[in-house]
């Protein structure tokens, strides 16, 4: 009688727990809809860059910034820890003269993060999807980046949406204004940016900056709107499983409370036929 | 950075001033947001509202910490406003 009480208050807990899932399911899909739309038009930002000045992960840096983007909640299935282990993936490998530092957007990542690489934390932000994301959010905070930040290179670590179902880890590398500067001389990773007049009254070094700059603040709109894009879609899968297995806890649950309550009828019929047959043999 | 500190003599007024292209391109958006006619624009006053903690980090603890905000009456400015926001 005491098992069968215990086994209907967790049924109790595992049906409201599928209920909140099932909600917490159809709210990120919701906004999912709303962010896929933002984050495929703003694709169109970074690809005239990389059109004119290439993609080269593999440019030489002294100094390196990895910039990670994480989600502010968890309950968001595995793509914080991804990118995460990218991070550090990335830190090892670009170790030079200095060690890299980090630049972290998202609460998610500063936590994990902080365990083991504290010292080499420059930057968090947090709280950036409390307003929905827009252009002017990311390049202010662009602009603190560029104006405190020193570096040579910054890689962009970020989950890009696929689908639904499929997110990819993915890096984009931004150089400086000096490093595009020379590796745009003859022999260097951007030679063909030569080939190309400058209009205008701007000096090519003035142009250079005013790129790189727009540049990374395109990249960062873009790649914080593709994670959040990819956020929405792993909290979506994840709740999709959490309340499939509520619902196959619930029927396990429901076979073993019902097995309990027959038992302990049984029980009873037992001792009140087997209490009436002593009485009768008594008599 | 340190281009945008050599080239501050030299350039354009905003790069004299210390801003880099990302605020200028900004300042200048929302000067023109500020042109529009309803209600073109108050929708265009959503694109402009900013919300974020910034927190700079030194030898592995946070340092110092900031709010940003940008409601939707208020002018376009970075200007950094500690504590709670208000609507």
């Amino acid at each position: 009688m005491a098992s069968s009480q215990i086994v209907r208050n967790r049924m109790k807990s595992v049906k409201s727990i599928q209920k909140i899932t099932k909600a917490m399911k159809m709210v990120a899909a919701s906004k999912l809809r709303g962010v896929q739309v933002k984050a495929e038009n703003s694709r169109g930002f970074w690809q005239p860059f990389v059109a004119l000045l290439g993609d080269h992960p593999d440019i030489e840096s002294k100094k390196n910034v990895i910039l990670t983007i994480s989600s502010d909640r968890g309950l968001c299935g595995g793509i914080n820890s991804t990118s995460v282990k990218f991070s550090k993936a990335m830190f090892t490998l670009s170790a030079s003269e200095e060690p890299a530092k980090y630049v972290i957007l998202g609460e998610k990542g500063k936590v994990q993060l902080q365990r083991d690489s504290k010292k080499n934390i420059q930057m968090v932000v947090t709280d950036i999807q409390k307003m929905p994301i827009n252009f002017t959010q990311i390049s202010m905070i662009a602009d603190e980046i560029l104006k405190n930040v020193e570096f040579d290179t910054i890689k962009i670590i970020y989950n890009k949406f696929g689908s639904v179902v499929s997110f990819l880890p993915s890096v984009a590398t931004i150089p400086s204004p000096e490093v595009i500067a020379r590796e745009s001389e003859a022999g260097g990773k951007l030679e063909q940016l030569e080939s190309y007049e400058i209009e205008g009254g701007d000096s090519k070094a003035e142009v250079l900056q005013n790129l790189s700059e727009f540049q990374f603040a395109a990249m960062l709109f873009n790649a914080s709107l593709e994670n959040a894009c990819s956020e929405q879609g792993a909290r979506m899968s994840a709740m999709d499983s959490s309340t499939r297995n509520a619902s196959e806890m619930l029927e396990k649950l429901t076979l073993k409370y019902n097995r309990s309550r027959q038992a302990s009828i049984t029980t009873e019929l037992i001792e009140i036929i087997s209490g009436a047959a002593a009485l009768e043999a008594a008599s | 950075m340190s281009g945008a500190v050599a080239n501050q003599v030299s350039g354009p007024f905003w790069r004299a001033a210390g801003m880099t292209y990302v605020a200028y391109v900004n300042t200048c958006s929302s000067l023109v947001r500020k042109c529009l006619k309803e209600p073109h624009k108050s929708e265009a006053a959503t694109r402009e509202q900013v919300y974020y903690k910034i927190a700079t980090w030194e030898n592995g603890a946070p340092a110092k910490s900031d709010v940003r905000e940008i409601l939707t009456t208020a002018p376009a400015s970075g200007t950094p406003s500690s504590g709670t926001p208000s609507k």
